[in-house]
């Protein structure tokens, strides 16, 4: 006789789906059962998970199956597939703004909709093909073309690269878009005074979009990923260790915009971070810090910003 | 065309602009994701908002998908994190207290016995039941196969929780289905 070797009741756990799923080794196999031959709490569980697995799958009805088409067909006018990433943050990241838009969601009657939003989904997609246009980066305000209060706010919000939000989205007539804000990168020559820095973190449509949507619950699931999403967009040595420079001096900040641009005639890299206030949106706060670049082959090591600039978003301002 | 054609192909199709293609992948998987934002979130109508919230997700995200796991898997996914995120939101889900009215289950079968749609009942009124947080750790692992730490990350907890909300969820599940059954009026439908 064999004695299998004893597990704990948190290994028996691990092992039980695995085990009605008939994916154990034989040797793992007898020692869960062995330990369920001597523990009834562990041997409910096994009923459970037996139950769970095995239960058939409950279906939708004709009605429940009707409204969800409708539902889906409807969002579908708002969506078009875009292939650059970072302009979309992961599905756990989403769904805020969507939210919006999921209370507006399966009417009963939605199938009226439905033909129209197909016509105007492939007419959305033909202009967006037309337009040969990717959003390279951008906010919640598809670039925000037309928001910003002079022509530096509007360079900076739109940069050089043409980015706009594909032109079906910009024309619907109650086109609230369906992305979550995500940081928006300006490249190239754009001239910046620290008036304007200020005014950009503000007003700007870029850290208005972040105040309305993100809170400090979601700095740590998004600071990561923002913080990639700038690596990848403006590709500049000094971009990491600044980035770990500001977020280690401020650890609540959630990067939101990254710029190469001349300020006093110096080419520098600037940083704008959203501040979520932990008592709610009438307190989120922008910071937005720029260092001075340097040449080639100089060691990437961040230096002490040049300047920096902070305040509410929304009123007030504060150097 | 939809026999022949895979979700691959046709997920291919949606992001050269052709809705009909995302129409037939809706087609092929709305049961299946339905399924599982119903025993996630307990009741249809809150299965619907995601269920449909996990289509648009995927239809945003479709350039997105790399192709390591198979379609499926990725948009099952993308259905567990829409059901977490809508229960997250949900009045009362910081308390471990369910509320019996509030997770009223689907409604029993009218008439007639079949064994299959009895465990069905069962097991939907079963996770109705279940307090909120456990419910959601028992699906996400035991029918999402999340491993533990991605649970954790989702849901912003520790491993130890994690393990902790399945062991006790399955422990109160398996008691409430060795309780007799009686039809309750549905609230949801």
């Amino acid at each position: 006789m064999t004695l299998q070797p004893a597990i704990s009741h948190e290994r028996c756990s691990e092992l039980l789906v695995p085990l009605v799923r008939g994916d154990l080794a034989p040797a793992e196999t007898a020692s869960v059962e062995g330990h369920l031959e001597g523990c009834t709490g562990c041997a409910g569980e096994l009923a459970a998970v037996r139950s769970l697995l095995g239960a058939p799958v409950e279906a939708m009805d004709d009605l429940e199956r009707a409204r969800l088409r409708a539902g889906i067909a409807g969002g579908l006018r708002h969506e078009v597939p875009v292939a650059d990433p970072y302009v979309h943050p992961d599905p756990d990241d989403a769904p805020r703004n969507l939210r919006r838009a999921s209370r507006r969601r399966i009417q009963p009657g939605a199938w009226l909709g439905v033909a129209a939003a197909t016509l105007i989904l492939f007419a959305g997609a033909l202009a967006y093909l037309g337009s040969g246009g990717l959003v390279v980066g951008g906010s919640d305000q598809g670039g925000g073309a037309g928001t910003a209060g002079s022509a530096e706010e509007r360079a900076l919000e739109d940069g050089d690269t043409g980015s706009r939000a594909p032109r079906a989205m910009d024309e619907a007539p109650d086109s609230r878009p369906l992305r979550a804000p995500a940081p928006l990168v300006v490249r190239g020559r754009t001239e910046l005074t620290e008036k304007t820095l200020t005014r950009l973190g503000r007003t700007g449509p870029t850290f208005r979009a972040f105040a309305r949507v993100y809170g400090s619950d979601d700095v740590g699931r998004l600071q990561g990923r923002f913080t990639r999403a700038l690596e990848r967009g403006l590709d500049n040595a000094l971009l990491g260790p600044c980035l770990n420079q500001a977020i280690g001096a401020q650890p609540e900040s959630l990067p939101a915009y990254g710029a190469l641009g001349t300020l006093d005639g110096r080419r520098v890299l600037v940083l704008g971070f959203f501040i979520p206030g932990s008592q709610g949106p009438a307190v989120h706060r922008f910071s937005v810090r720029w260092w001075g670049l340097r040449g080639p082959g100089e060691p990437a090591r961040c230096p002490q910003p040049l300047g920096s600039s902070g305040g509410p978003i929304g009123a007030g301002e504060s150097r | 065309m939809a026999g022949e054609t895979t979700d691959e192909e046709l997920l291919e199709g949606w992001l050269q602009g052709r809705q009909d293609s995302f129409s037939e992948l809706v087609r092929r998987h709305e049961d299946r994701i339905f399924a599982l934002a119903l025993r996630m979130t307990g009741n249809r109508s809150d299965a619907l908002d995601a269920t449909q919230d996990t289509f648009l997700i995927a239809a945003r995200r479709a350039s997105t998908w790399r192709g390591e796991a198979s379609f499926g898997t990725w948009l099952y996914r993308i259905g567990i994190n829409a059901s977490h995120d809508l229960l997250r939101k949900k009045k009362g889900w910081e308390t471990l207290e369910a509320d019996p009215a509030e997770a009223a289950p689907a409604a029993a079968p009218a008439h007639g016995f079949d064994e299959g749609i009895a465990l069905r009942v069962d097991l939907a009124r079963a996770l109705a039941s279940l307090p909120p947080l456990y419910r959601e750790a028992v699906v996400m692992h035991d029918l999402g196969d999340l491993p533990y730490d991605a649970i954790a990350r989702l849901t912003g907890v520790g491993i130890g929780t994690i393990k902790s909300r399945i062991s006790r969820g399955r422990r109160r599940l398996a008691e409430l289905l060795e309780q007799p059954s009686s039809p309750g009026p549905s609230k949801d439908r």
